[in-house]
């Protein structure tokens, strides 16, 4: 979090995690285009010639003033593939929220459980306390036939007993999106509001 | 690192003066102060078609590739700056103690040698200033209580309008 007390903005970071090819980019792509243009900026990938997340994506959504602060969320993409580690621990830094996607196809369910063992790795490396990071899960491809079930999602992941919200999308169509994002925000604010300001 | 930062306008004040001044003698035609995760403090530009947020971002990550550059080669710290040469347009990024960067975007008219110079003695000025955000961490809170967060989750509603 960021807050300028001179132009009384709240800037605040949260970022999409998860293994390659989960859906974290098209979240991102859909918030972009469901936002209107007045509320958001321009959406930067840095890509790879396969259509690849390289370094990141980023956009900047606004919301109105409040109470004479104007909330702004910086929204970040990490690349998921294995080699891009730098990568995601660059862009990891300073953030407040993390809004993990998990890939539901059955074959992926090893990657989705070491990417969020590596997402807890580089919190850890980046001194970050776990514990002000707001986490919430996205079970993505909900749509797919070989989708597994939340129930066995849940337990190969150890969220059994956690209190993370997780929620379900498909977001090459919209499902579930715009809730993630929501319950990240509300999560972020939360968290902010029980921990006072972080220091 | 800024992250949990509440900074007072008087010091956010004191930075955009070093930046106003290192514009006022380079012309540049955009100058930004970010932190290494890519959040930006503040700017002084005159070119309105430069999204100062977006640079901030890709400055960060493009410093931070730098800096294993200079790692993968034997380097013990990060490079100084980083200076990138275009047909019209030129950036100079140059690290501002271990947590900031400050971003000089100038076009052909410029001289590189006065964009060095006075970027150099900007860097002197901003670093105990730099210091100064990171001893300000721990107060005062930031403006959130319960009605900000229910008050946040209704405008999200209004943004976002008729979707889902």
């Amino acid at each position: 979090m960021f807050v300028n007390r001179e132009t009384g903005e709240i800037n605040l970071k949260i970022v999409y995690y998860g293994p390659a090819l989960s859906g974290k980019t098209t979240n991102l792509e859909c918030i972009h285009k469901h936002t209107p243009p007045e509320r958001r900026g321009n959406m930067v990938a840095l890509k790879t010639y396969g259509d690849r997340t390289l370094f990141f994506d980023y956009m900047q959504l606004e919301l109105p003033s409040i109470k004479g602060y104007q909330p702004k969320f910086n929204l970040y993409t990490v690349p998921g593939q294995v080699v891009y580690a730098a990568s995601r621990k660059l862009v990891l830094q300073g953030a407040d929220g993390v809004v993990f996607v998990a890939d539901s196809q059955i074959g992926r369910m090893k990657h989705n459980l070491l990417s969020l063992l590596d997402l807890h790795q580089n919190l850890k490396d980046a001194g970050t306390d776990a514990k002000r990071v707001s986490l919430v899960i996205q079970f993505n491809k909900r749509d797919l036939s070989d989708a597994a079930p939340v129930a066995y999602m849940r337990r190969i992941m150890r969220l059994d007993g956690r209190t993370f919200p997780v929620l379900q999308s498909v977001a090459t169509e919209g499902y579930g999106v715009l809730d993630t994002l929501k319950a990240a925000i509300d999560g972020v604010s939360s968290r902010i509001r029980s921990t006072g300001a972080p220091g | 690192m800024t992250s949990g930062l509440v900074v007072p306008a008087d010091l956010v004040e004191d930075i955009e003066g070093v930046l106003a001044h290192l514009q006022s003698k380079t012309q540049a035609g955009c100058i930004l102060l970010a932190d290494i995760g890519g959040q930006l403090i503040a700017t002084q530009s005159t070119r309105e078609d430069v999204d100062p947020v977006i640079l901030s971002a890709l400055t960060a990550s493009n410093m931070a590739a730098a800096t294993e550059i200079a790692r993968q080669i034997g380097e013990e710290k990060a490079f100084k700056l980083l200076f990138h040469e275009g047909e019209r347009q030129n950036s100079y990024l140059s690290g501002v103690g271990d947590s900031f960067l400050l971003v000089v975007i100038f076009d052909q008219k410029v001289q590189l040698g006065l964009v060095r110079l006075f970027t150099k003695q900007a860097v002197k000025q901003l670093i105990p200033l730099a210091e100064r955000f990171e001893t300000v961490q721990a107060q005062p809170r930031p403006p959130v209580d319960n009605d900000f967060g229910a008050v946040l989750a209704d405008e999200l509603e209004n943004v976002f309008g008729d979707w889902e």
